[in-house]
Formats: structure tokens, sequence, C-alpha cells
């Protein structure tokens, strides 16, 4: 079989891989992308990000609503509505972000071939299709940007029809009345929250103390207070000893303690794994970390020198954002030009009901890094716009040092929260004073209002010799 | 055949055949009053058990039916089912209602006098078809829950184009008999578009009107390809599991309709392996 010869080769169409490509291209080069679906985007388009987000909206709007206009809804939305409803106009959101993507390849003169990669040589790639036809070609640099699939635990029997995961939980078509999510990271928050915001009865059960660990403490007593104001419940230090579909009409779920739940529906989100099992790794001498993520350095180049690796394949943080950033670099590393610095922060957007993200780092890591820091609040249920809303159980948290002059650190929850946290990484990045927030005029009323108020906290509680209120 | 299907098309036959399908006058069969009452409790809003045993009870060939399905090994009873409201307790509101078309269509729609054995044969097909659907779907991470539907009644239009050949066959008072050629030639010339106006008739949902209507012409059906795709493609599996084609796993493996599904060998592989369980879940339908 003759190989076709490029400069580049990626595998994998995501976020990671649609940059890298996209970025080889630019410079130059004879680009391969690989992929196994014909439309381009990778599951972030079609079976997480973009569809989840597209609900959540639906969600978020419904559940507002119903808070600020709570005669309308008294009856709420009842079980047995169609998911599909709830999200008409994912097909064109998808599409659109699909054929924006798609467009971009075409015009950078990337080749795309559809099917499963495999490596034959170190710097050889087979790709069956899933006509089954082969295709070899060979790479001058390969990145691996295969992306990550739903990790299933070997105690829970997910069918896709009663127990699903995220690959599945979009195809539900009724919403169903009660759920019960398996863990409390990023997804299943965000889908618990969703689907609790519908009015579906909801019980997360984890092994954890507390979901989402890595986010900020105040934050999530937040985020808990309000998924139980919904009718949610957040069942803790839990084991599961077994879950069965009963044949019937429900899952049941024995925990450790000797409860049971049972639920119209169960989903389950423990973590995903990466998906380079496939790939015949071991030919081109890509060494495996001991997590099955591909082990790569600063510019995401794996053990074989001329092979890269970026996005869900190489691990945390797994966030479309820098899943992209990372495949530009690789690309931009790979064939020796200039790459940027590295970016100093990396915002976290965690699309729950309400929202929460975090840019730099917390109050607890600044008393460990710096000895002591400055903290400044600003509750939304003081802003006028947060009454507006009816968004009162919302916060904005700055950390800065212990001269609280500089700030290190903001987590927010509440309404605008994923879009209002690039001021803080803006201010982080540019190392702007805190004063710089006083001093400024925001909109009114807007929920940005709450940095001044939080920024005028730190500047009160400044050591003595620093103060100055602006 | 000693008449060929375009020939016959072109005589009296095919006239009577052209004047009802372009007037839509379609002898098209009803879902009982009961069945149509329960699809609408089971799609409302308010659906409550009891309700829907009470309407399960005021038809006793469908109630004997849902009590026989809901004992066989389809549905693995942990302890028998000996009644209507722990059948419609235990198995669910979709389950009944799967269940209660399922009956009613068997009884109303794949009946045709004289063609008992083809009809049967069909109505195996579809059950197959269903289950297997459910797996195409699950495999490919979607609707699990709808695609039994589509499969199951993707060839639910055949019966009424038999139908309509033997009242236009009668008509034209044709002297020859009619054999199962001809027959099954009519079945899936206008099998597809009959089960799509059946569907329509009866208020499925869009999507499941267009993969019964498209199952074997994916492109035609719009926005709701991929499930015409995965029907057409359960479809095939049924006939491989039945032995009803001259299919190989080989062949089947190299259509197009997977390609474009895009099931990657392994993924294929293992719908294969489950023929004998899909035959044998199938047969708490027949």
């Amino acid at each position: 079989m003759s190989s076709e010869e490029f400069e580049l080769i990626v595998i994998g169409g995501g976020p990671a891989g649609h940059k890298a490509a996209i970025q080889g291209a630019k410079a130059g080069k004879r680009v391969l992308l690989v992929d196994l679906q014909q439309a381009v985007g990778g599951e972030c388009v079609h079976r997480g990000t973009i569809p989840s987000k597209t609900l959540r909206e639906t969600a978020l709007g419904l559940w507002g609503t119903s808070r600020l206009a709570p005669k309308l809804f008294e009856s709420g939305i009842t079980g047995g509505v169609k998911v599909e409803s709830l999200m008409r106009n994912l097909d064109a959101v998808r599409d659109a972000h699909a054929d924006f993507m798609s467009e971009q390849l075409s015009r950078n003169g990337i080749e795309r071939w559809r099917g499963r990669a495999r490596f034959s040589g170190e710097h050889e790639v087979t790709v069956r299709g899933p006509d089954r036809g082969e295709r070899t070609a060979t790479g001058e640099r390969i990145l691996i940007a295969t992306g990550s699939r739903p990790r299933l635990p070997d105690n829970i029997p997910v069918d896709h029809e009663h127990i699903l995961d995220s690959d599945s939980i979009l195809s539900l078509i009724y919403l169903p009345s009660s759920l019960t999510v398996v863990g409390s990271g990023v997804i299943a928050c965000e889908f618990a929250t969703i689907f609790a915001a519908l009015g579906v009865d909801v019980t997360i059960v984890d092994k954890y103390e507390r979901p989402l660990a890595f986010m900020d403490p105040e934050l999530i007593d937040c985020f808990l207070k309000s998924f139980e104001s919904m009718g949610g419940t957040f069942l803790p230090n839990r084991t599961i000893e077994k879950v069965e579909w009963d044949g019937l009409t429900a899952v049941v779920t024995s925990l450790d303690t000797g409860e049971v739940i049972r639920s119209e529906k169960m989903f389950v989100a423990q973590g995903r794994i990466a998906c380079v099992g496939d790939l015949n790794l071991e030919v081109a001498g890509v060494e495996v970390s001991n997590r099955g993520t591909v082990v790569v350095d600063e510019f995401c180049q794996s053990s074989a020198p001329h092979i890269y690796a970026a996005g869900d394949a190489i691990g945390p943080p797994a966030l479309a954002a820098a899943s992209m950033e990372q495949g530009r670099r690789a690309a931009l590393h790979a064939f020796g030009l200039p790459v940027p610095e590295e970016a100093g922060t990396l915002p976290v957007g965690i699309y729950t009901i309400p929202e929460m993200a975090s840019v730099g780092i917390t109050e607890e890591q600044a008393i460990a890094e710096h000895g002591s820091a400055v903290v400044g609040r600003s509750k939304f249920e003081e802003l006028a716009r947060g009454q507006i809303c009816g968004d009162t159980e919302g916060m904005l948290k700055l950390v800065a040092d212990p001269s609280g002059t500089q700030l290190l650190g903001a987590h927010i929850v509440g309404q605008g929260a994923t879009e209002l946290i690039h001021i803080a990484q803006m201010a982080i990045q540019a190392k702007t004073s805190i004063d710089v927030f006083v001093d400024s005029i925001f909109n009114f009323p807007t929920m940005a209002e709450g940095f001044r108020v939080a920024a005028i906290k730190i500047v009160q509680a400044r050591p003595a010799e620093l103060r100055k209120v602006g | 055949m000693s008449l060929n299907f375009d020939a016959l098309l072109a005589g009296p036959v095919g006239l009577t055949i052209q004047a009802h399908t372009q007037s839509n006058d379609l002898d098209l069969p009803v879902l009982s009053g009961s069945v149509t009452e329960i699809l609408a409790l089971c799609n409302g809003a308010e659906c409550d058990a009891r309700e829907l045993g009470k309407k399960l009870e005021r038809d006793q060939s469908l109630a004997g039916h849902v009590l026989h399905v809901s004992n066989s090994a389809a549905y693995a009873p942990n302890e028998p089912i000996v009644s209507l409201s722990q059948a419609t307790a235990r198995l669910g509101f979709s389950t009944i209602c799967e269940i209660a078309i399922a009956v009613s269509v068997k009884g109303k729609v794949f009946d045709v006098p004289g063609f008992d054995s083809t009809l049967s044969a069909l109505w195996t097909h579809a059950a197959v078809s269903g289950f297997y659907a459910k797996e195409v779907a699950r495999t490919l991470r979607k609707n699990v829950e709808g695609a039994f539907l589509c499969g199951l009644l993707h060839g639910v239009g055949k019966p009424v184009a038999l139908q309509l050949l033997v009242d236009a066959w009668s008509e034209a008072d044709v002297d020859e008999h009619l054999d199962d050629e001809i027959a099954e030639a009519m079945m899936n010339q206008f099998g597809g578009t009959f089960g799509g106006v059946l569907l329509g008739k009866w208020d499925f949902a869009p999507w499941i009107q267009a993969a019964v209507e498209f199952c074997h012409d994916a492109d035609s059906a719009g926005p709701f390809r991929e499930q015409a795709m995965m029907t057409g493609l359960a479809s095939h599996l049924a006939s491989w599991a039945l032995g009803n084609s001259d299919e190989t796993a080989e062949s089947l493996s190299e259509m197009k309709i997977v390609a474009d599904l895009e099931i990657y060998e392994k993924d294929f592989e293992s719908l294969l392996a489950i023929k004998d369980s899909v035959l044998e879940t199938a047969r708490a339908f027949q």
C-alpha cells in the first residue's frame, strides 16, 4: 500500500486537533486531519459542550423566569416533557459551529480523512475507514488529539437506556421524573443542576465530602444551597454497592449505608479516560502514563520527539479552551516557530445552575503561598442587578496578596460568572492594582459592579499604612 | 412470476392503485379506541397508573396480550405478573405503550386474508427489527427508547400496500392468481410511503414517521436522516438474523449505511454477536 506524505498529521478533529491543523497549515505545511466522524468538532461539538449548554440555556431561562414570575409557573415543568423540545435550536447551533470549523479547514487547504487511525510505524499512520477501506499516511510530525470518553465503573451496568453516561444522557426522549447522578465532578454537577432546574427530582451520590473539591469552598456552599432549593439532594461519603435496572420501572441503587435509591434514570459521570488505547502507541515509542494519558512536556511534545499530544489525550485540565491553546502551541513548536509564553492564568468555567468560575489562586492557596491574604466579597443580593435578576445567592470573591494591592485570584458563583471572570483574568495577567477596580466606573446596574464592591472591601481591610479608600 | 409488476402497474390493477394513492384514498387501519386513549394518556402530563389500568381493562383482548407479553422473557419479571395494575406499575408507561401499539398493530394491520404466512414473517421481521434498532441506537448512544418503535413499525405500510393490491386485484377482476412475488414487489414499492402516511394518521411523532417512511432511502428523510438510517440498518440486521436474505456478516459490514452511520468494525461485530439474544427477546411479540 503506498503512503501519502504530509508534514503534519493530526489525529482527532476536536478543539485541540482543529486548532493544531489550522496552525500547521498557516505555517505553510501540508496537513492531514484524521477523524472518526465526517462532521468536524469532536465530542465537544457533537455530544459534549455544545449540546449540554444548549439544554442548559433552556433550563436556565425557565428556572430564571419561574423565580421572577412564580405565578406563571405554578405547575412547573411536568415529567414527560420531550428533551428534544427543550433544545430545539441544537441542530442549528451544532451545524453552524461544525460548518464554521469545516470551512476553516477547507480554506486552509487541510486534507481530511475519515477513519480510525493507528500507528503502523514511527512516522506512519494507517487509517481504516468505516467502509473498512485502509489508507496510509506518513507524517514528518504527528499530533495526537483523540480526546476522551466516559469512564464506566465496573459495578454500574451502563446500558444507555436507563443508566446513561455523558455520551447518551442527551439522547433521552422524555424528561425523567427522577434521576440519580453518580459522581460530583464538573459534568455530574452541570447535568444535575440542569435537570433539577427542569423540575427533575435529582440525587447526587458521591464518595467525597463535597462536590467540585477544586473550587473555592464558599462557592460550593452557594452551589449546594441553590441545588437544594431546586429540590436536589446531595449524598456525600457514600459508596455505591450495587446498581441494577429492576427490569421494569426503576434503577435501584444500593449504598454502603444501607440506603436504597429508586429513580427513573441514572446518570453516571465518574470521569473520562483518554482515547489512546487503539493507537498502537508502542510502535511509535510514545510513553503513556499509568492514568492512560500521553506523557508530554510543556510544549505538548511526547517521548517520541516528532509526536505531540494535546487536549483530553494528555489529561487535565481537559477544558476546550485549554485544548485549543495546547494544539496551537504544539503545532508551533513542532515546526520550530516561536511559541508564545504560556498564559499565566487559565480561567475555569463550570456551567452549573448557578454557574461558577474561577481564575488564579484560592484564599487557601494564597495563605499557603504568601503567609496571609486579603479577601473582599460582594454578594449579588447587594447589587441592584442581582435583585433585578432574582440572583440573590450569587457571590464574587476577590483574593489579594497580604498588602491588599495585588489581585491573586477571583471566584464567582451566580449569573454571568463565566463571563465576569475574564475581567479578573485580565487584571491578574496585567498585574493591575486592586485600586483600579475601586477607581473605575462600571455600568449600572450590572453584576460587574461586584468587582468594585469587593475591591473596596479589600482596600478597607488593607494593613493601615497602605489603606487608601477611593 | 407470470405477470411483470411494472406491466401490472400499467394495467387496470395499476390504475386502481394509482387512483387510490393519488387521491390519498387509502383504507388505513384505525388503532383501537383503547390504544389511542392509552397513547394519549402515556404522552400526557398527568399519566396515572390507575387510569391506565382502567383503560386496559376495557379492552379485554389488549389486556390479555399485555399480560402475556409482560410475562415473557423480554421483560424477565422476577415474579409472575398476574394483574393489569401490577403490569402497569411494574412495566411503566412507556413499555405498556410499546406493548399496546405492538399488539394493536399486529391485530389491525398485519391481517390480510390469504397472506397469513407472508404477514406472519413480516411481523417477526418487525419485532426483530425493533429490538435490533434498540441495539443500533445503544451502539451509537442515540435515543434507545424511541428506536424500538421505529424498528417495530418500519414495515407497517407493507400490509397496507398489500391490502390495496388485493382490493385492486379483485376490483380489476384479474384471472391470474396473485402470487407472492407480485405481493412482495407491491409491498417494497409502496410500503415505506404508506407507512409514513399511516403513522401520520395515527399521530406519531414526525421523526418516527420519517424513520419509517425513509428507512431505505435515508437521504430523503431530511433532519431525521440518522433515525432513518438506524431503522434501515436494523431492518437489514433483522433480515440477516432471520436468514431472510442473502446477506452475510461480511456483506452487511460493507454496506454503505454502516459507513454512513460511522459504525466501526469492533462495534459492528458486537451487533452481529448479539443475534441470538435479539431473536430470543423478539419472541415475546410473536
